[in-house]
């Protein structure tokens, strides 16, 4: 244990390690703070289907070589998570078909993009990568932890400032309508928010385990606590305490660090579930 | 009742399964050659040239002191740290010439065409193993390939000072190893 820690110590004067273990914390409670709304809008998947559009948008990104992807990639996000969340209301094809369809097709539009366009020698890698997040965290430039930090600042922010109005969209958006509130308005917010979250994760734990961070959360804060409040405060910590945790396992034990995390979020899960289940069981 | 038996069979179930003999920090699965290394330590205290200024010189530390004069120690990192800090090597390479670096990885041979000659690197690959970042090194004194050199795929830890070079007008580093041992 003590051999553990003077390790981990030597591990912190690492700068990259600061970085990662900055922006995973401020990414893990962006996507908890906002998986509280998506889990109750019974939009759970959005995650997934916008973290293959993302995917899609860098191979495109990568094939005409952009130097900056993320000129392309963020925009392209946000169009589609309102397309997405906007329209689900009228649109013919809702809900879970059309984020279905958008997420395989982006996923293999990308991937034969990159195979058939391909600027690297490596594209199993950089698939694997992008996908998994293996060490992406880790290999974080300085600008790159400021533009996380700006962006996850400005979510938190808008979640705090308009935290009353989305609570109301949440549950129950024909009375919020009927009471004035431009849900349209929220909504549109709401979608900006999550393809912003979504394409900051991917740096964390890679487009195929983004839902892990969004979801987990929330659903374990809900085994515990029932109200809207106590469930987003509680989703908050064990996000940002699971993602913690996860970055320090993994590079201690040399795991890739987007599984760690989710693996950690699981087993949080669990206990959650069990703590529940005993709580639940001692008030009958 | 029998939600609270289902419980407690299930935390039984969890600390049964909890080990403590595990080591922390287990090296990632593309590295489990690297075992060799642990046991007879090869590195050899006089063979670095350039004893300068190594030792917990820097608070911000990039580097693990070291008293036998190594300025940045990728031995002994966990295979996601090793990766890591061989990426922060490669990506502000100006910040590590001068310092003397000892690594581990896969020795890999690679033949130049032009000019023609041969580039001895060693190979850190990340955790999942679908990327790896190479370091390419001179070995100092009289070693010809391949007899001096250990096989193609071989782990081996390199040790010496990293240096800029000029290759063919582009800007290329290398690390000078003063020791090469497998």
């Amino acid at each position: 244990m003590t051999q553990m820690i003077a390790t981990l110590t030597q591990y912190l004067s690492y700068p990259f390690v600061r970085y990662a273990l900055i922006v995973g914390v401020l990414i893990a409670l962006c996507a908890s703070l906002i998986g509280v709304t998506l889990v109750l809008k019974r939009f759970s998947f959005i995650g997934d289907g916008l973290s293959h559009t993302a995917f899609g948008a860098i191979a495109v990104a990568t094939v005409l070589n952009l130097t900056n992807e993320m000129l392309f990639v963020l925009p392209a996000t946000i169009v589609c998570a309102i397309l997405l969340l906007r329209t689900s209301q009228n649109a013919k094809i809702k809900g879970d078909a059309a984020v279905a369809m958008i997420s395989v097709g982006s996923l293999a539009i990308g991937y034969l993009l990159m195979n058939l366009f391909s600027t690297s020698s490596n594209l199993a890698g950089d698939v694997c990568t992008t996908l998994f997040g293996s060490t992406s965290i880790l290999t974080l430039s300085l600008s790159e932890v400021w533009l996380c930090v700006i962006l996850s600042i400005a979510v938190v922010a808008t979640f705090v400032f308009f935290y009353n109005k989305i609570f109301a969209v949440t549950f129950d958006e024909a009375f919020s309508q009927a009471a004035g509130v431009h849900v349209g308005r929220y909504n549109l917010l709401i979608a900006v928010v999550i393809a912003v979250i979504i394409v900051l994760a991917m740096n964390l734990v890679g487009s195929l385990l983004i839902s892990a961070l969004v979801i987990f959360p929330a659903l374990s804060a809900m085994r515990l606590f029932k109200s809207f409040l106590s469930v987003t405060i509680c989703s908050a910590v064990l996000g940002v305490v699971c993602a913690f945790l996860g970055i320090i396992i993994s590079i201690l034990a040399g795991t890739p660090v987007g599984s760690t995390i989710v693996a950690v979020d699981l087993v949080a899960f669990g206990a959650c579930w069990l703590a529940g289940a005993c709580l639940k069981g001692g008030r009958a | 009742m029998s939600r609270l038996w289902w419980a407690g069979v299930l935390c039984a179930l969890c600390f049964a399964g909890c080990s403590a003999t595990s080591q922390p920090s287990e090296p990632a699965q593309s590295q489990t050659q690297m075992k060799p290394w642990s046991a007879p330590e090869p590195y050899s205290q006089d063979t670095d040239s350039s004893p300068e200024s190594s030792q917990q010189s820097e608070p911000d530390s990039q580097s693990a002191e070291n008293s036998s004069g190594i300025d940045v120690d990728l031995v002994g990192l966990s295979g996601t740290m090793m990766y890591a800090q061989m990426y922060e090597i490669m990506m502000v390479p100006e910040d590590y010439v001068g310092k003397t670096l000892r690594l581990a990885g896969q020795f890999t041979v690679y033949d130049d065409l032009d000019p023609n000659r041969l580039v001895f690197t060693v190979m850190v690959a990340d955790a999942l193993a679908c990327c790896q970042q190479g370091m390419e090194f001179v070995w100092t004194g009289e070693h010809s390939y391949p007899e001096d050199y250990p096989e193609p795929g071989q782990t081996v830890v390199v040790t010496g000072r990293y240096e800029r070079y000029d290759n063919q007008g582009m800007d290329g580093y290398r690390i000078v190893a003063d020791s090469v041992s497998w």
